[in-house]
């Protein structure tokens, strides 16, 4: 197993690196569409103007040149100064930026995860049954309707009408725990409802086809009884295509925050790049992007070590 | 099988029933980089709050569901109440107890960046936002007139070049250094010779007028003028350049935001999206520090502002138009114009623009009326010239600009024996200025001519201004942001940055300059001619008014606005009940 998580630990170092180098291009790309110099001028926004302000953020520096010095300061951990805000380093923005989306996107995979599967499997044990057909139009539902549609009908419905929690912002974890549960549920829970519903789908899904599959028909003839033929036989098998699916939510999760993060007025990652990328703000951007695309990797290699655990034939082969 | 087809019915029904109720609500219809913006962002060109929608000539203060309360049709743009503010009268400041009220949270539309360096943001959007830690020897107040405020009186000399200011007593910056005119000096020279990232060029450049200043005594500093400028310098003044900051902090007001305003700065965080702030104690005029703390806090979507302050987490908020009924209570008043600008009036690209009156029958195209009606706006928001009223400086009685008539345009342009023409109009892609270019090359079509619109990409104000001051468009929507019918004309007119050609004609520059010798009042009627000219000739072709709105608490008091300038409100004397 040991060999295996350390494969694909090496495996994971070429992803990063080319995160690394798109995340630059990308920066790029997006600076030369229009500079922040234009941004910071505003009305003013002279040639004189934008030139003094290029000069200043090095925005006049080779490309080469720039993505060396870049990359020597990300290897040694520097991610460089906001553009907008140059006593404000990158690092110092993600920190303050990470804990929120973190803090939702973890929740919501919790909250989209477990009853994802619970569902899946009420809706495998008796398929096409009323609980089945409820959980299918509900889920139905869900996946129809984006996110920070749901994220704004929850915000007016059990915020602003039923004055339960508040309808914008975020309490840190160390400042209340009550007040970061409550910051932060109806956010997750909006972010919860797709990874839910597909959770639910894909494992009702595998489990239904588990349940007729000859091995459990075999298990069941010997006498073993329906809570372990469940259990123990066909939700292990239904559940390696399911992590999956969860390792893809888990990603999309991550970009699907921002949206809700606007909705309810979180300052998270997801805010802050897509303030970075209307501002032209590249390095802010650069460090946000690097963070994200660490955080995807992570999940990936989580799922693949999950395989591991989950279907030996995977660990076996590769040792 | 027969109940499953039900149940999928249902299913159906229901999930159609929530996507139209999520549909159906109230959305931040200006999609602000605010941003603007949050032009936004940025600044009142697109990245400000400026919605798409309404457009009230008046101040609005509404209360209990935002019913009509008052009207105040007074609004004026840079006016300047002579004898109130020469040195020959008596004035005495108020001096109230310090009793400052409940702490008060403000959900704002554009970040405060630049760790609240006052020289190192000039986007009117963020200026205003600085005057609760900033001030200036003059204030631009509620109905558009420049006050003083840390100066008691300013006296000019004949032909508008000296202007001294008289600072009030006992006026002290947030780390007890005195307010005197050494402290005024050493910020203007600061200003005059600053770079970024401390100084930006344009707010730099808001003191370009100035050629030195002098102490003349402990409370009396001279501006020497490199020519007539009163009303250019107050214009500098009242902006970013003229807030004053400690002497001890020029250099770091960055990390160090040391002003004399009624409060001082606790934190801002790492993009200036939660700035806190405490009562200054030590405040000149401590009845108007109305709260014992105040937040800031940016929010891009207008709708989580409001979803807050019904909630009670906010005490006032930027809000758009249409949100209006949603909230407590909320007020409103004018702050920029919008309109299109005939960049290439001399026919460098296009001969046709040349013909004063391709222009003007292209103006007549223009279904002003119609495009804010289209915006459930007042149809008095549709607005043909700078000034908004007839009580407002520099307003023209006698304004000949032909009303929409596409009949009557379509003749007119056949008329002229130009050939139809194609050509590009750049806009900010969201709110408003997409439907209003959209609108008019609909209207020019029908006389053969072809507008294409392009959005702008980076969608900033700061964009189109680049865009504008390049001339690369033929014809461009673009906000007539200034605070002053005088100052837009200084920016748009002859050599100026925002007036590509380069020309201007005839008489134009000579009444702007013959302005500028005069004081703001009297040089009121060469600024009206010369505004005349211009819209007469076609060449600005101005569609509408922008209002900002402001919703509150029913329990908060003292929120006023300040003339042309969006998305803002004064700061000082703002309370919460309680």
């Amino acid at each position: 197993m040991a060999k295996y998580i350390g494969s694909r630990l090496l495996a994971t170092i070429p992803l990063v690196f080319a995160v690394l180098v798109i995340t630059f291009l990308i920066a790029v790309a997006v600076e030369a569409n229009g500079s922040i110099a234009t941004q910071i001028c505003g009305e003013g926004a002279t040639p004189e103007c934008i030139g003094a302000i290029e000069e200043e953020l090095g925005l006049n520096e080779p490309i080469v040149s720039r993505f060396f010095s870049w990359f020597g300061g990300v290897l040694s951990g520097d991610l460089g100064s906001s553009l907008v805000n140059q006593n404000t380093s990158v690092g110092e923005l993600i920190g303050e930026r990470i804990w929120p989306t973190l803090s939702i996107v973890g929740f919501s995979l919790l909250i989209g995860v477990t009853l994802g599967l619970l569902f899946g499997v009420l809706g495998a044990i008796r398929p096409g049954g009323f609980a089945d057909r409820s959980i299918s139009v509900g889920a139905a539902g869900v996946i129809a309707a984006p996110g920070f549609i749901i994220g704004m009908l929850l915000s007016w419905g059990i915020a602003v009408e039923l004055g339960w929690l508040d309808p914008v912002g975020y309490v840190s974890l160390g400042e209340s725990f009550t007040g970061w549960l409550k910051s932060i549920t109806l956010p997750s829970i909006a972010l919860s409802l797709p990874t839910l519903a597909i959770v639910q789908r894909q494992l009702r899904s595998s489990m239904a086809n588990a349940l007729q599959s000859r091995y459990v028909l075999a298990a069941r003839a010997r006498g073993v009884s329906r809570p372990s033929l469940i259990s123990r036989h066909a939700l292990p098998n239904a559940l390696i295509p399911t992590v999956t699916v969860i390792g893809f939510r888990a990603a999309a999760a991550i970009g699907l925050t921002t949206a809700v993060e606007i909705v309810f007025g979180i300052r998270g990652m997801g805010e802050m790049l897509v303030t970075a990328i209307i501002s032209r703000n590249v390095t802010v951007l650069q460090g946000g992007m690097i963070v994200v695309g660490l955080v995807v990797a992570a999940v990936n290699l989580l799922v693949d070590i999950s395989y591991g655990f989950l279907n030996p034939k995977v660990r076996l082969d590769r040792d | 099988m027969r109940n499953s087809k039900w149940i999928r019915l249902l299913g159906v029904l229901m999930a159609l029933v929530m996507v139209a109720a999520a549909c159906g609500s109230s959305t931040d219809g200006n999609a602000e980089p605010e941003p603007a913006p949050e032009t936004t962002e940025d600044d009142s060109g697109g990245d400000t709050d400026t919605d798409a929608d309404a457009g009230s000539d008046d101040e609005v203060e509404a209360e209990e569901g935002g019913e009509e309360a008052d009207i105040d049709d007074a609004l004026g743009n840079l006016e300047v109440d002579e004898e109130a503010v020469s040195c020959t009268s008596d004035s005495e400041v108020e001096v109230g107890d310090y009793n400052p009220g409940p702490p008060l949270n403000n959900a704002i539309s554009v970040a405060l960046g630049t760790g609240m360096n006052p020289h190192n943001d000039q986007a009117p959007a963020q200026f205003s936002f600085y005057n609760w830690v900033f001030e200036g020897l003059v204030r631009q107040d509620t109905d558009g007139s420049v006050v003083p405020w840390l100066a008691s009186c300013w006296d000019r000399n004949d032909d508008g070049s000296v202007i001294t200011f008289v600072l009030n007593e006992g006026i002290t910056f947030h780390d007890g250094s005195p307010v005197n005119a050494e402290a005024v000096k050493a910020n203007i020279d600061f200003v005059r010779a600053g770079e970024p990232p401390q100084v930006l060029p344009p707010v730099r450049g808001q003191m370009a007028i100035v050629e030195s200043v002098e102490v003349v005594d402990d409370l009396t500093v001279q501006f020497n003028l490199n020519g007539p400028g009163e009303a250019l310098l107050l214009s500098g003044l009242i902006r970013n350049s003229g807030f004053l900051v400690s002497p001890s902090a020029l250099g770091s007001a960055g990390e160090n935001p040391i002003g004399t305003g009624p409060y001082t700065v606790d934190s801002v965080n790492g993009d200036g999206t939660l700035v806190e702030l405490s009562g200054f104690e030590g405040y000149w005029q401590p009845q108007l520090v109305g709260a014992e703390s105040v937040t800031l806090n940016t929010l891009v979507d207008a709708q989580a502002r409001v979803d807050g302050l019904n909630a009670g987490q906010f005490d006032v908020v930027i809000i758009n138009a249409p949100q209006a009924p949603d909230v407590p209570a909320f007020s409103t008043n004018t702050t920029v114009r919008i309109g299109f600008v005939v960049t290439d009036w001399t026919g460098e690209t296009i001969p046709a623009l040349a013909n004063r009156d391709v222009r003007c029958a292209m103006g007549q195209a223009l279904n002003r009326v119609g495009i804010q009606e289209a915006f459930n706006a007042p149809a008095d928001s549709a607005n043909n010239q700078f000034a908004v009223g007839p009580n407002d400086y520099a307003y023209i009685d006698d304004l000949d600009v032909a009303d929409f008539d596409i009949d009557a345009a379509r003749e007119a342009f056949a008329a002229t024996g130009e050939e139809g023409f194609e050509f590009t109009n750049g806009h900010l892609p969201q709110g408003f200025w997409p439907v209003v270019s959209s609108a008019w090359s609909g209207a020019l079509a029908e006389l053969g001519i072809t507008m294409n619109n392009e959005a702008l990409d980076p969608p900033s104000g700061g964009e189109m201004f680049v865009r504008l001051a390049a001339g690369q468009y033929p014809v461009q929507i673009i906000p007539f942001n200034e605070p002053n019918a005088l100052m837009s004309l200084i920016a748009r007119t002859g050599e100026a940055s925002f007036n590509p050609s380069g020309v201007s004609p005839d008489g134009v520059v000579e009444l702007v300059e013959s302005a500028m010798s005069q004081s703001f009042e009297d040089g009121e009627a060469d600024v009206a001619a010369a505004w005349k000219i211009l819209l007469e000739e076609c060449i600005f072709i101005i569609q509408q008014t922008l209002p900002t709105f402001i919703g509150h608490g029913a329990d908060i008091e003292g929120v006023r606005h300040i003339q042309g300038i969006p998305i803002t409100y004064w700061p000082h004397g703002v309370r919460k009940a309680g």
